[in-house]
């Protein structure tokens, strides 16, 4: 496969986030090879209900 | 990092980056403002959240290898093909006159600037520990009212008109 890019002039007034997580990029610039993952876990039993109990800790 | 090696080398064909006024408000767990050229950018986070309903610090709590979200593997996309690849800059540059951004969690990244290979991997275990059923809205303090009205205007419009 063959790919020619040309990039003329960019101009960008202003640019608004909010917010940027979990292994994400805001990239003014150039770059070749993007790898980016996020795992997330909440399951329904990560919901509990009752008197707090501590997570088991290493010891 | 290391099957990198030897690559670790400024790329040639890149544009200046060029941000009049950058207003950054917050960033946590492990985020990164990078203001320059680099060559890899590896951003790895792991991190257990607990969010409960009465603040209760405990010293020494969570153990990562309880949970496989932290060791199980997550898929890689297929290997790029041979791609023949031709850039012609016209020796532009790339400009932004204002850029705001309000919060940056979990291995995020905001790069003024070119780099070369970027890998990021977050992974979050979360849990949820309520005293009943039932959660209380508490009204937020008028400053505090102010505060995201100020901050993330769009996103304090629709939390507060909930």
């Amino acid at each position: 496969m063959k790919m020619e890019v040309v990039n003329k002039q960019l101009h960008i007034g202003k640019i608004e986030i909010t917010g940027v997580a979990s292994s994400s990029i805001v990239l003014v610039g150039d770059t070749e090879v993007m790898t980016l993952s996020s795992i997330s876990d909440t399951p329904p039993e990560a919901v509990t209900v009752g008197p707090i109990v501590p997570l088991a800790s290493i010891r | 990092l290391a099957e990198w090696e030897g690559e670790l080398v400024l790329a040639r064909q890149t544009r200046v980056s060029q941000v009049g006024e950058l207003l950054m408000a917050s960033m946590q767990t492990s985020s990164i403002v990078f203001i320059g050229d680099n060559v890899v950018i590896d951003a790895y986070l792991k991190a257990i959240a607990v969010q409960r309903e009465v603040a209760n610090f405990y010293d020494d709590e969570g153990n990562f290898a309880d949970y496989r979200v932290f060791s199980q593997s997550i898929p890689e996309p297929d290997p790029e093909p041979e791609v023949e690849f031709a850039v012609d800059n016209c020796e532009s540059c790339i400009q932004v006159d204002r850029m705001n951004v309000v919060s940056m969690a979990d291995s995020a990244v905001v790069q003024i600037g070119s780099t070369r290979l970027v890998s990021g991997e977050a992974r979050i275990k979360q849990f949820r520990q309520l005293l009943s059923g039932e959660v209380s809205r508490i009204p937020p303090s008028p400053s505090a009212v102010a505060a995201a009205r100020r901050l993330a205007p769009i996103a304090a419009k629709k939390a507060l008109e909930m």
